[in-house]
């Protein structure tokens, strides 16, 4: 609306090099951004209104949070590690190289991105127990090799990854699109081979980028839910992560505590988003 | 240049590290101090959680508390056990104790079903037929929520249910969500326990006829392989005066009309007849362990345990009366609530292996020269019914003035240890004395008078006046449970256990 009044004021002024003001132009975008800022604060402010004191000192005196806490922080770390070890060489692959079913893969490495999250850990505990493998299905081969996955903190870690993974192939990718593929092309003339110009040349200029793909994948993980609900259960103190805290509480109708558990998260989510603005910014390489 | 390596390496050694650390998440480490499992419904999440705190600190045991509702706790508890149960209606813990899943349990708190609204009440809701009006807004509990399968079960049956079933707007997993709904206004009305609901500042209660006369009972039980006597320390502690009694009270709830006082381990005093020794002596000694009180058991001649109590020291009044016979409790009735009767024994004749003086009836005990033993009426139960029948029977007066009774005894086993030893011809005991002493029927034989008044019927009665009125209850229904049912029959005991009142 404002660019179409700015047209004409631009038709009806005369004279040349006269520039339309940009205010309704700023006024337009300052205020949309303004109104999200807004209805973000409120959401935070809003959950905020609902802790108590005694809350946050329940959450705080409470075992079954501190486990929880404990939980959340162990797998996804691993869930980000994995992650990354995984994202790096198909972030390469796809940025890289041109082959034949590459806009397939790249379509289906989307999927964990657009599926809802509760698909996913449908799909996990459907492809652990339902589909024939040896010895019935893939958990009970696994149980019987002293493994179990389906309900246990492996589940958690598998859930997680499938989601972080996707999301940190995305950053990965892009890390590299924006790098120069010719310094790799210089040091193979130098004598280089593909792994070396990968290991010596590209990866240490891509380590901004791969270190806030990990943050990013930590984070992911650090928000999913849906697939952890649904493949590793939400048994309080076994399976419990913040996540899950959340939703127990707000189960046995623990409004406070369940408003309590999101503050926390709520902060941990703006360190981590800090963290990746401060890597992504600084201009010292991390590798 | 090799700087990638190094990360690559370190971010391995991590991952490993972190799975380490995983592998023993969950594991319990904290094996100094006890850790109880507590799967409680949402509903009694406030006071259960003070209860559990205030305990925590009283006695340094660790209290795992698991809330969600009833039903989810039950199939919960059958996959990963636990150590008590807590469901919000009582209607839960008679299946699990069917099942042996639940063995003892203790009512803590009643709770009734209500109508719950915006303060104020906005939408003038006071009935059920303001629930079934349309663009009335209405939560319910699922029905793996007490309160979900409580209001379902009443209303169909009322009727009710069809009428304002297209008016839920929404089902919860618990009553607290229920409330909560009504809370944020989120809707107009939710039906959730009382005591539940005015622990919420926003709402008002409406209570209808429908639900008023039905309040529930919320129950806690401990669950089979629980750890004992912990569990059961802590499940004294929720409903006794003075702790989580008062706490549910002070919450709002509507508390049992009876309940233990606190102590940490209670002495109970239990006078019962002697003819009972041998059937329930080690199943008090199992209790003791399991419940980690102390039993003072006195038994003795009902007539001896009566004089007793009416001797009316302070020290002589027993928490619970267990006597041979229902007739030594009239003196007495007023200082103990109604009972049940346990058990039922036959009084029988008993002479020596053989029956060599050919002894067949009641009137025999007058032949010339026999030696007989009886016990004393003023004494024992035993005395007493013996006396009656033979009056009745018509020959008391005969047997008396043919010299025949060398001995009157104070109670059953002392005339059992006299034919043992070949001092008498005859005595009259109850069956049980007779079985009970493993020699007994290598020396003499038992002859059945088939008298139907022959009989005597043993109530187990509780003490108005004692400190512990549910834990005596319990030792009732331990010693007389299923399990212990076999050693009454053993020694010839009827196993008749039905409430008794009067006679």
């Amino acid at each position: 609306m404002s660019s179409d009044d700015g047209r004409k004021e631009d038709t009806s002024v005369s004279g040349p090099g006269r520039i339309p003001s940009d205010i309704p132009f700023f006024l337009g975008i300052g205020g949309l951004a303004l109104c999200y800022t807004c209805l973000i604060t409120a959401l935070v402010l809003a959950n905020m209104t609902a802790i108590e004191w005694q809350d946050l000192l329940g959450m705080w005196y409470n075992p079954d949070i501190h486990a929880s806490i404990r939980l959340t922080f162990l797998t996804c770390s691993v869930s980000a590690i994995l992650s990354i070890l995984c994202a790096v060489p198909i972030g390469y692959l796809l940025s890289r190289f041109r082959f034949p079913g590459r806009a397939v893969i790249d379509a289906v490495l989307d999927i964990p991105i657009v599926l809802p999250p509760l698909v996913v850990g449908l799909s996990l505990l459907i492809l652990f127990n339902k589909v024939p493998f040896a010895g019935g299905s893939l958990e009970k081969w696994l149980n019987d090799h002293g493994m179990m996955v389906t309900f246990a903190i492996p589940a958690i870690i598998l859930a997680q990854f499938t989601v972080a993974t996707a999301f940190a192939i995305r950053v990965v990718k892009n890390t590299f699109d924006q790098i120069d593929h010719r310094s790799e092309q210089v040091a193979m003339t130098l004598g280089c081979n593909r792994s070396g110009a990968f290991w010596n040349v590209a990866l240490p200029q891509a380590g901004q980028g791969l270190v806030a793909a990990g943050v990013l994948a930590w984070a992911r993980a650090l928000g999913e839910f849906g697939p952890i609900l649904v493949f590793a259960g939400a048994t309080r103190g076994r399976t419990e992560v913040l996540a899950t805290s959340v939703f127990l509480e707000i189960n046995i109708g623990n409004l406070g505590g369940a408003a309590a558990v999101s503050l926390l998260m709520i902060i941990l989510a703006l360190g981590l988003i800090s963290l990746i603005r401060f890597i992504t910014r600084s201009k010292t390489p991390f590798l | 240049m090799k700087k990638p390596f190094y990360i690559l390496g370190l971010l391995l050694v991590t991952l490993g590290v972190l799975v380490f650390i995983l592998s023993r998440h969950g594991k319990p480490v904290e094996s100094s101090a006890e850790v109880l499992t507590v799967h409680c419904a949402a509903a009694l999440q406030k006071p259960v959680r003070e209860i559990a705190r205030q305990y925590e600190m009283e006695y340094g045991t660790r209290i795992r508390l698991n809330f969600a509702g009833s039903g989810v706790l039950a199939s919960q508890i059958k996959v990963s056990g636990g150590d008590l149960y807590i469901p919000a209606d009582s209607s839960y813990i008679g299946p699990m104790k069917a099942e042996g899943l639940v063995l003892e349990s203790t009512d803590l708190a009643r709770l009734r079903a209500v109508v719950v609204v915006r303060k104020g009440n906005p939408r003038n809701i006071r009935s059920m037929d303001d629930l079934a009006r349309r663009g009335v807004r209405i939560s319910v509990g699922e029905p793996t929520a007490a309160i979900g399968s409580f209001v379902r079960r009443v209303l169909m049956e009322s009727g009710d249910w069809e009428r304002i079933s297209p008016q839920i707007l929404v089902t919860k997993p618990t009553v607290n969500n229920v409330v909560e709904d009504v809370a944020t206004g989120a809707v107009d009305a939710g039906l959730a326990w009382d005591a539940v609901a005015s622990q919420f500042k926003d709402v008002e209660l409406v209570r209808v006829p429908v639900f008023e006369d039905i309040p529930r009972c919320a129950t806690a039980g401990i669950l089979r392989g629980a750890e004992v006597p912990a569990a059961l320390h802590f499940m004294r502690y929720l409903a006794a005066t003075g702790r989580g009694r008062d706490v549910f009270e002070k919450m709002g709830f509507t508390v049992p009309a009876v309940a233990d006082s606190w102590t940490d381990a209670p002495v109970l005093t239990l006078f019962a007849g002697s003819m009972l020794r041998p059937a329930i002596e080690d199943r008090l000694r199992l209790f003791e362990q399991r419940e980690g009180c102390r039993i003072k058991t006195v038994f003795d001649g009902c007539g001896t345990l009566l004089a007793r109590m009416n001797e009316n020291d302070a020290g002589a009044m027993p928490s619970a009366y267990f006597p041979c016979d229902s007739t030594f409790l009239s003196d007495v009735k007023d200082r103990f609530g109604p009972g049940m009767i346990i058990t039922s024994n036959e009084i029988v004749m008993l002479v020596p292996k053989g029956n060599p003086r050919g002894l067949k009836k009641l009137d025999d005990l007058s032949k010339i020269g026999l030696r007989v033993g009886l016990a004393d009426a003023g004494k024992s139960a035993l005395g007493k019914l013996t006396m009656d029948m033979m009056m009745r029977y018509g020959c008391w007066d005969e047997l008396h003035d043919s010299g025949n009774v060398v001995v009157l005894a104070s109670k059953g086993e002392e005339l059992a240890n006299q034919m043992q030893s070949g001092a008498l011809d005859a005595a009259l005991i109850y069956l049980s004395n007779a079985m009970a002493s493993p020699g007994m029927m290598a020396d003499c034989k038992i002859i059945r008078l088939r008298q139907p008044d022959a009989i005597a019927h043993q109530p187990f009665v509780v003490a108005h006046d004692t400190p512990y009125p549910q834990m005596v209850l319990r030792l009732r229904d331990f010693i007389t449970h299923d399990d212990a049912r076999s050693r009454f029959e053993q020694l010839g005991f009827k196993f008749i256990k039905r409430e008794w009142t009067d006679e």
